[in-house]
Formats: C-alpha cells, sequence, structure tokens
C-alpha cells in the first residue's frame, strides 16, 4: 500500500511537472511580453502652474508613442505614468515615494517648479532610480545634492541668469535697472544677470525688489521711469508677471525702457495675452518658431502640434528633450541598468528639439542654447500669418556654453 | 531714505487718487448699511471681489465693457437685495453678533464659490481699446482707464449725494440712520429702507470691483486687503459724515501710495498707525460731529 502510493505520487509529480514546463514553454514561446519600461512623471498638475506641467505630460506621452510606435526601447514598450505634488515640496517627497511603490518606475521625469525639484531627487536617489529634472534649481547639480543617476535637462537659474544678462548688456543697452520679485528667483536671478552684464560693460541704475503678490506696481513703475534705463530686467511670474506687464503697458513705459523677463513661456503667453505682451522681451528655453530655421525642432513642433492642435511650450520642450536622453542612454549601453545607463550619457551630444546640447560629464548638466524673444503687436501677428500663437518672435539665440555656469571644482566635484 | 524727484513723488499721488476712490465707493456703501442697519457688513469685501468676476464674466458673455460696466452694480445690488430679504432679515431681531457673523460667513462662501467656478489663478481683464493710452500731464504720462476710473467713482458718489440729500427717499434712508423707532412710529415701511440701502451699499462695492479690474486683475482673495482699508476709511473719516469720508478715503489712498514709494512692506500698515492717531486725538473721526 505504502509503496504503491508512493509509485503513484511520484509518476503524477512528474508528469505534473511536465506539464506545468511544456505550458511555460508555450506561452513563453508565444507571448511572454517583456516588461514594459515605465517612465513617471511628477509635476504640479494642479495649482497655478498646471497648463505647463501638462503641457510636460503631454510631452512625455508624445515621446512615448513615437518610440513605441518604432518597436519600443531595447523591445520593450514604455508605459508613462504621473503624480500630482501640488507644486508642494512635502507632497512631491510623498508622491514620488508613492510612485515607487505601486508603479516601479525605472526613469522619473519632473517637476515645474524649483521647490519640489529638490525633495524628488532625495527619493529618488534613495532608491537608485534615474531622475532627469526638468525646472530651473541651481542646487541639484551640486556634488552634493545630485544623485549618481541624476540629471539636469532644463537650465540652472545661473545658466540662464548669466547668459541672458551677458546677452542684455551687448545687445540691448548699458543703463540696467533690476525689478525683481522678492524671493530665491529673483534674487538667484539678480545675482547671476547683475554679475553677467556688469561684465560685459553695462551699469546698475537701480534695484527694487517687489513682494509676491503685489497687485500695484504704480511705485516701483514711478521708480523705473524716473530712473531713464535702457533695460528693465523684470524677474516676476504668474499674477505678479500679468499684473506688472499690464501696468508697464497701460503707463505707456514701453516707450521709456525695455522690458526683459528672464522666463518666458508659451504657456504663460497665452494666459498674458498680445495687448499686455506687445514690445517686451524675455528670455526662453524654447520657442516653437525655431521650426521655421532647425530640422529638429519642425519634427518636434509639427508632431506636437499635430496630436494637440497647440505648438508646444518650453516645458514640453524640457520634457520632450528629457525622454530622448532616457533612449540615447538605453540605446548606447544596450541596458537601461542605472550605472551603465548613467555612464553612457556623460559627455554625450544631442539635438532633440533646439539645436547641439551636451551633458557636461561632472555634474551631468545639459547645456544648450537659449532665445531672446519679443513680443508682437495683434497686427504684426497677423500679418505674420500668426494670429494664434505667434506672441513672439525670436530676437536672438544664446550660444550654449559651459563658461556660464559654475565650474566643475566650484559645484564640489574633483 | 532713498532720494526721489518730485516728479515721481506726484504721479505716486495721482495713483493714490485712484485707489482712495475705490476705498471711498467701498467706505461709503459700509456707512451706508451701517447706519440704517447698525450691522457691519463683513461681507462688503467679498462683494468687491464679487463685482470684478462679474465684471469679468459680462465682458466675456456680453462683450462691450461699456455694458458690462453698467450691468455689475446692478447685479451686485440684486445679490445684495436677496442676502438682505432671505439672511439678514431674520437675524434682525437676534443678538448683534449674529448679522455680523452671517456676513463673516458669506464671505468665505462668495471666496470659495469663485475658486470654484473661475479657479484659483487669477484672471485679467483688458481695458477697452479707447482707454487702453496713456495720458501726457505734462510731467508724465498716466493711464486713460485710470482717469477714467476717478471720474466713474466721482460720478457715483455725487449720485449718492443727491440721491439721499435731494430724494424724498434718500430722506427717508438719512432719517432711518438717525432714529429708525421715529421713522417706524411715523408709519413707514422701514424694511423696504433697509433693502433699499443694503442694495445701494452692495452695488457700490461692486462698481468699485468692476472698475479696479482692469488695473490690478482678478482674484478670489482681492477683497480681503480692501476690507479692512475701508473700515479705516470710515473711522479716519468720521462716522455719519458724507464728505468727510470721501475726504478720508482720498487720504487713505495717497497715504497708502506715497509710502510704497520708500517702503514698499509698510504701505499697507500705515493707514492703521494713521489711524491709531485720528482715534486717540479725534475720536468721533476728523470729520464726525459731537
Amino acid at each position: 500500500m505504502r509503496k504503491m502510493s508512493g509509485k503513484w505520487l511520484g509518476r503524477s509529480l512528474s508528469l505534473a511537472v511536465v506539464a506545468l514546463v511544456t505550458l511555460i514553454a508555450a506561452t513563453g514561446a508565444n507571448a511572454a511580453p517583456a516588461k514594459p519600461i515605465v517612465v513617471g512623471i511628477i509635476s504640479g498638475f494642479s495649482g497655478p502652474y498646471a497648463a505647463p506641467a501638462e503641457d510636460q505630460w503631454r510631452a512625455t506621452v508624445l515621446a512615448a508613442e513615437e518610440m513605441n510606435a518604432k518597436g519600443g526601447l531595447l523591445g520593450r514598450q514604455i508605459k508613462v505614468v504621473r503624480r500630482d505634488d501640488k507644486i508642494n515640496p512635502g507632497e512631491a517627497g510623498k508622491m514620488v515615494q508613492d510612485m515607487i511603490q505601486n508603479d516601479h518606475p525605472d526613469f522619473i521625469l519632473g517637476t515645474n517648479f524649483a521647490g519640489t525639484i529638490l525633495p524628488v531627487n532625495d527619493q529618488a536617489k534613495k532608491a537608485g532610480i534615474p531622475y532627469i529634472a526638468i525646472a530651473q534649481n541651481d542646487k541639484i547639480t551640486t556634488a552634493s545634492d545630485r544623485g549618481p543617476y541624476t540629471f539636469h535637462e532644463a537650465v540652472t537659474p545661473t545658466i540662464n541668469g548669466t547668459a541672458l544678462g551677458d546677452w542684455i548688456a551687448r545687445n540691448m543697452g548699458k543703463k540696467i535697472y533690476y525689478l525683481m520679485a522678492d524671493y530665491a528667483f529673483g534674487k538667484d536671478n539678480y545675482a547671476s544677470m547683475s554679475k553677467a552684464a556688469a561684465k560685459a560693460g553695462a551699469t546698475e541704475v537701480g534695484l527694487a525688489y517687489f513682494p509676491v503678490g503685489t497687485t500695484d506696481f504704480t511705485p516701483f513703475i514711478a521708480k523705473v521711469r524716473a530712473a531713464k534705463a535702457d533695460v528693465v530686467v523684470c524677474a516676476a511670474f504668474g499674477n505678479d508677471a500679468v499684473n506688472l506687464l499690464k501696468q508697464i503697458q497701460s503707463f505707456e513705459l514701453t516707450k521709456v525702457s525695455k522690458f526683459f523677463f528672464p522666463v518666458a513661456d508659451l504657456q504663460f503667453d497665452m494666459a498674458i495675452g498680445f495687448k499686455n505682451l506687445q514690445g517686451t522681451y524675455g528670455g526662453a528655453n524654447f520657442y516653437w518658431e525655431l521650426a521655421e530655421k532647425d530640422p529638429a525642432a519642425k519634427r518636434f513642433v509639427d508632431s506636437f502640434r499635430k496630436k494637440y492642435g497647440v505648438p508646444p511650450s518650453g516645458y514640453a520642450g524640457y520634457a520632450y528633450s528629457a525622454m530622448q536622453l532616457i533612449r540615447m542612454g538605453a540605446e548606447k549601453a544596450k541596458t537601461i541598468e542605472p550605472a551603465k545607463w548613467s555612464k553612457a550619457l556623460e559627455g554625450i551630444q544631442y539635438d532633440s528639439y533646439k539645436g547641439k546640447e551636451w551633458i557636461r560629464a561632472c555634474d551631468h548638466q545639459a547645456f544648450q542654447p537659449l532665445f531672446v524673444v519679443k513680443g508682437r503687436t495683434q497686427a504684426e501677428a497677423e500679418k505674420a500669418g500668426k494670429a494664434q500663437f505667434g506672441y513672439r518672435e525670436i530676437v536672438g539665440v544664446v550660444a550654449a556654453s559651459e563658461s556660464t555656469e559654475r565650474t566643475c571644482k566650484e559645484l564640489g566635484y574633483k | 531714505m532713498e532720494h526721489l524727484d518730485a516728479t515721481t513723488v506726484i504721479s505716486q499721488i495721482f495713483t493714490g487718487t485712484v485707489s482712495g476712490m475705490m476705498l471711498v465707493l467701498m467706505a461709503l456703501g459700509l456707512t451706508l448699511i451701517f447706519g440704517v442697519m447698525n450691522v457691519v457688513n463683513f461681507a462688503h469685501g467679498a462683494l468687491y471681489m464679487v463685482g470684478a468676476y462679474f465684471f469679468f464674466f459680462t465682458l466675456q458673455k456680453v462683450g462691450n465693457f461699456w455694458v458690462a460696466l453698467i450691468l455689475v452694480p446692478v447685479l451686485v445690488g440684486s445679490v445684495g437685495l436677496l442676502i438682505e430679504r432671505i439672511l439678514m432679515r431674520p437675524l434682525y431681531v437676534r443678538p448683534e453678533e449674529d448679522p455680523i457673523l452671517m456676513t463673516f460667513g458669506l464671505t468665505y462662501i462668495f471666496m470659495e464659490a469663485m475658486r470654484m467656478y473661475f479657479g484659483k489663478i487669477g484672471l485679467a481683464v483688458d481695458t477697452p481699446a479707447s482707454l487702453s493710452s496713456a495720458v501726457n500731464l505734462g510731467l508724465f504720462y498716466f493711464p486713460s482707464y485710470m482717469i477714467f476710473a476717478v471720474v466713474c467713482a466721482m460720478l457715483a458718489i455725487f449720485g449718492l449725494w443727491m440721491f439721499q440729500e435731494k430724494t424724498d427717499v434718500g430722506l427717508i434712508v438719512r432719517a432711518g440712520s438717525r432714529d429708525s423707532v421715529m421713522v417706524r412710529v411715523l408709519g413707514l415701511d422701514f424694511n423696504r429702507v433697509r433693502l433699499l440701502s443694503f442694495s445701494i451699499g452692495t452695488a457700490l462695492a461692486g462698481l468699485a470691483g468692476a472698475l479696479s479690474a482692469p488695473i490690478r486683475g482678478v482674484i478670489p482673495e482681492m477683497g480681503a486687503p480692501v476690507l479692512p482699508q475701508a473700515f479705516v476709511v470710515v473711522v479716519v473719516g468720521g462716522k455719519g459724515s458724507f464728505w468727510g469720508t470721501v475726504a478720508s478715503g482720498l487720504l487713505v489712498g495717497i497715504v497708502t501710495a506715497v509710502t510704497s514709494l520708500w517702503y514698499p512692506s509698510w504701505a499697507e500698515v500705515v493707514v492703521y498707525f494713521l489711524m491709531a492717531v485720528v482715534l486717540l486725538v479725534r475720536p468721533m473721526g476728523l470729520f464726525g460731529r459731537e
């Protein structure tokens, strides 16, 4: 009895094993889809900067679809997921943790706000997941903060301020007035822009800080007018920028000085409108009319417009380019294993959407051209055949240069 | 102290006049409501904000700046009418703080409602093309829209004064604010007087909101800083003095504007010092009687 049952058990067991192996082999040969590569994007999808965040998402989706249509990356499809950080640093940290636990991303992108970049970076660093930052932040590339697999596709405020400050002094005028928002954004921009402008021979004729949330800019306007500057640099963002621009226009100050906003973007232009933008200047990481001159920009703008009906903003450009970094690193390293992927990107040169860029090996910073744009009047836009989105024309290109950033040593690298 | 030339200071006095006139509209509405109903309307700032949003909305729907400008006070006045009739009237027999709490709560309801419907981001209202340039005043250019806003406010103030002084209904309103019992003894319908006063008061807040919208933008929190300033205007001017309120509104506006030239962060605080000094030296206000 005992012997018999033992034999029976052994036979049935081996039969079961054979059946299982056959089953696995069969399904494996047929389908066994390679696990998709997951890219998670975290950004301020609610709150005052929701529109730029949505534009980042659109570009990420577009890039993923383009890659999937060509058979994916290393034979694996790309899946994108997203989380809302409500432009709150605490929430950003929590949401990244949630994403890591539930969606197991292979790469993380984000955010749309300087203040949420470091908390996202901290969590990604802890989990050993590559993170590509796509908004301006000065600390993300320092030796103490950057993770081994962290990259920065957006420019730093230092690069932005230095490149634009130098350009302004050389091309727009030597007497500069600085009207800056009274927090990190305004102070950082002042530090880098004034230094670069002074080096290029400019003199500072005035400096005023306005509190965030100012609705009445008239006292500043009175001072700016009295200063008779060639150029007034205005570091203002969101509602502050709208109110300041309105009051500049209603006092017809553009007849007295040239007004320059260091961060200009189509997503904000659409909310501000022709009437308030006309005749003012801005610095931009991307502007869609670049498509008329640059083949990579044309490819990006055309496919984005075809899919979404509107041209991409600079935020979309950063996100799209970050997706290309993921692709290029994987194709070059032939793996998405973080250390090898990351190594493959160090020093890489690329042209994804706006001209030649490169990644500096020490700090993983993307060096890239910037653009100076000038607001058109509605009539000018209609005449140019761009009545709908032609808020600006490109009046200057600032070439990429590592001299605009702190040196590797200054950032803490050996 | 930073040195600034006279032109800069004068131009700032002009802009102070503009914000001062808006405060006058607010303060006159507050005084009217307080005088007749003995209620401090804490929803006044919110109604100013509602006026700005209604202006944005009607401008979008109607497409005509002038029509919208006339419609908004009527609409906000109607909101006031409903508030008085439905929410305020049952509270007259209750303790004094009940209507105050009610209007305080209304502020939050209006603010959240606007956030839900129009979003948390500010909205921009364009000035009409005919008023979008600046006028050369000799020393400097000044936005023609701001001059227009002052003229509009002046017309409304003069109209209110004519109504209160020269019409029979206005006479009853004034009588009601001096002695409401006597008005009722004389057989007049005091409920109607209250309804009318509240409605006119809120319409003035709505007008101030609409006129300010193209200058300062439209956000849900815009009423918050304006309400306490309007209280200051009432206290400094002296309760019950029509032209005293007008003068003190201009004073508060100009003091705020000129202070902000040198110390922007002090601009909103300095008016409270002004109020404290006035209360110590002339408790009845600069132009108050008794």
